[in-house]
């Protein structure tokens, strides 16, 4: 077949079946991120104590989830603490690195200092650095300190690599900024910190809330770190880890399911409140 | 007493082992149009920021009024400025966006009439900056200036827009506003216009020198359009390689050039090198086997050049009976819109480009041919820089 006929059978090809066959790759790819999740859902509503199979609609296990009762070896209450330490450390987590994050985003944007781009290559370590090595370093160092383990060290543990999420996202954010804009501000008569306040973090928000929500996930989803350092106590992953190693149970579907339900949510307020000038 | 909204004395300016500025002096006087102009690069840009305050000079001192303002923040100088980008705030409204500098000098009530006529108008006192960080007040003064401003900009409907709905000159209307509405002292313009298209670049030139001649605020314009500097300044001031060339009138920077620099930059000229001379009846420069009879100069001697327009060397019988009266061939010929311009070559090699309206001309000249050209002493501008 010459070349040209080629490229003629190519462009028929694609006139006639291009459209479908686009739209049946992308489905495909929906299906393959989405089928697990849609199972796990199906399953919290399943009758049945440890199969996998479909043994009809019940909502059951939700009822005795709120009630309090223990449903398959799954707790309530301490799943409701492994839930509250997990909300807990990611909220410290993401309220410190938001805070540290964005001004050391600014740092590295704004100042020309010595040692600067060997900073700026050291906060993307914490996203290259395998977790294993991280959780195994945080642990010497706390013992080498002498800190006691527990939420506490979760929580400097989670910083630790939560900052250098949020200082890349607004980084990002910061070198697209025009810095006309705050001499603007300041010509018409704003101070520093006014020019800042009305201009540059209204405009960097976007950048900051993208990364808190980053941040929050990173720390709440977090199990590698979080298991070395967390002593005996149980943050969420590493209750449901603690749970499935004996088998999936109807409980841990339930669980999952309403933390997913909760993240659609904080991602929905979150949408909102970026349409909103602070 | 003459007042001056503006003066640099000695200013300079280095980054590093660059030097951006070069000691340059001058002033400007109330309820003037004074334009920096010059090629890019030439630090027009640097000494406007250095006015505003975004530079800070390495030598010399920059005055506002009677006051040495070195030292002062931008924020705390009575200047406004208008970039070459707008600079519009992309998360206001027009109305926000031009109400946001009377907001941040504490409009109203805390300017007083004490010090409503100072040069820093920046408000103190600690409640008034904090109560600017917790929320931005409007207020009927404000609404009342806001739009005066924008009737003045001639765009009265404009305040509730988004700036993204705007188009490029009205942007550019906002930005102008935005910076009118705090009533500086001085209003610094960084090429303003040099994103606006051709026909609406020349509209707005003609609205800027009205309304600065409305307003009679001190304007201090920045552009390397020598035609925008010539149609709308009182004081141009030329600037090259980071030292002032020449401060003067248009009508002294066109028809009495003080350097090479500034003869060649501004409109076209034809330089012309040789040795200066001076005699009973004035001046001469010689080239090679022609000599020149020139203006004379107090300054100059040995080899130097003088300029002499295109427009003002006469052709054919026009030419009889000036001081300078040479045949030359015609050698090239362009043509620019009403004008004809020719090449004509000396007999010593010298080239220079002649001007003639073709109304008059038609095919007077043609390429090969011999001509008389000829010009007054008095055009011919000798340059000792």
């Amino acid at each position: 077949m010459s070349v040209s006929k080629l490229k003629v059978w190519r462009s028929r090809l694609m006139a006639n079946h291009g459209k479908k066959a686009l739209a049946a790759q992308t489905g495909f790819v929906y299906l393959f991120l989405y089928v697990p999740i849609a199972v796990m859902i199906a399953l919290s509503f399943n009758d049945s104590r440890t199969a996998i199979v479909w043994n009809g609609f019940t909502t059951q296990w939700y009822e005795a989830l709120f009630s309090g009762e223990a449903i398959a070896r799954v707790d309530p209450n301490q799943a409701w603490i492994a839930l509250q330490n997990s909300l807990i450390i990611a909220v410290v987590t993401v309220v410190v690195s938001v805070l540290f994050g964005t001004m050391l985003a600014l740092a590295l944007d704004r100042y020309v200092f010595t040692g600067r781009n060997l900073l700026q290559g050291v906060v993307y370590m914490p996203l290259i650095i395998p977790s294993i090595v991280m959780g195994i370093s945080l642990l010497l160092f706390f013992n080498i300190v002498g800190l006691e383990q527990g939420i506490g060290t979760a929580i400097i543990g989670h910083i630790a690599f939560d900052i250098s999420y949020v200082t890349v996202i607004v980084l990002a954010r910061l070198q697209s900024f025009n810095r006309t804009l705050e001499e603007a501000a300041m010509d018409l008569g704003a101070s520093e910190l006014e020019t800042f306040r009305w201009v540059t973090m209204p405009l960097i928000k976007p950048g900051i809330i993208a990364g808190a929500l980053l941040g929050f996930a990173m720390s709440f989803d977090d199990f590698v770190v979080t298991f070395f350092i967390i002593g005996n106590q149980n943050t969420l992953p590493i209750f449901f880890f603690g749970m499935v190693r004996q088998g999936i149970s109807p409980g841990v579907n339930v669980i999952a399911t309403l933390i997913l339900v909760g993240t659609l949510i904080i991602i929905a307020l979150a949408q909102k409140i970026q349409g909103i000038t602070w | 007493m003459t007042e001056y909204d503006v003066r640099l004395d000695g200013v300079s300016k280095f980054f590093g082992d660059v030097t951006a500025v070069e000691d340059v002096s001058f002033e400007v006087e109330q309820g003037k149009f004074l334009t920096l102009l010059g090629p890019s690069g030439c630090g027009k840009t640097t000494t406007l920021r250095m006015i505003a305050g975004f530079e800070t000079p390495s030598e010399g001192d920059v005055y506002l009024r009677d006051q040495r303002i070195n030292d002062l923040q931008p924020f705390e100088r009575d200047t406004s400025m208008v970039f070459q980008s707008y600079a519009l705030f992309p998360h206001m409204t027009v109305g926000e966006n031009i109400a946001f500098g009377l907001q941040m000098q504490g409009i109203p009530g805390e300017r007083t009439a004490a010090d409503g006529g100072s040069v820093a108008t920046q408000s103190s006192g600690l409640s008034g900056a904090f109560k600017r960080l917790v929320s931005r007040h409007g207020s009927e003064e404000i609404d009342t200036r806001v739009q005066r401003v924008l009737e003045l900009v001639e765009l009265p409907e404009m305040a509730d827009r988004q700036i993204s709905e705007l188009s490029g000159g009205q942007q550019q209307r906002i930005a102008l506003a935005r910076a009118l509405v705090t009533e500086p002292t001085v209003l610094l313009l960084d090429e303003p216009l040099g994103a606006l298209d051709l026909k609406l670049r020349k509209n707005m030139q003609v609205e800027l020198k009205n309304l600065q001649e409305e307003l009679g605020i001190t304007f201090v314009y920045v552009t390397h359009d020598q035609e925008e500097a010539l149609t709308m300044s009182d004081e141009i001031a030329v600037m090259n390689e980071g030292r002032l060339e020449q401060l003067g009138t248009a009508t002294e920077i066109y028809e009495e050039p003080a350097s090479e620099f500034v003869a060649d930059f501004i409109g076209e000229t034809n330089l012309v090198h040789g040795t200066y001379a001076e005699d009973d009846d004035g001046a001469s420069i010689t080239d090679g086997s022609l000599t020149f009879r020139v203006k004379p100069h107090d300054e100059a001697s040995g080899d130097i050049a003088f300029a002499i327009r295109p427009e003002k060397i006469r052709l054919g019988d026009d030419a009889r009976g000036l001081d300078n009266e040479f045949s030359a061939e015609v050698i090239d010929e362009i043509y620019k819109g009403n004008l004809g311009k020719f090449v004509v070559k000396l007999e010593n090699g010298r080239q220079l480009t002649v001007d003639l309206q073709l109304t008059d001309q038609g095919d007077y000249l043609s390429i090969g041919r011999d001509i008389r050209i000829g010009w007054d002493a008095s055009n011919a501008v000798t340059l000792v820089r």
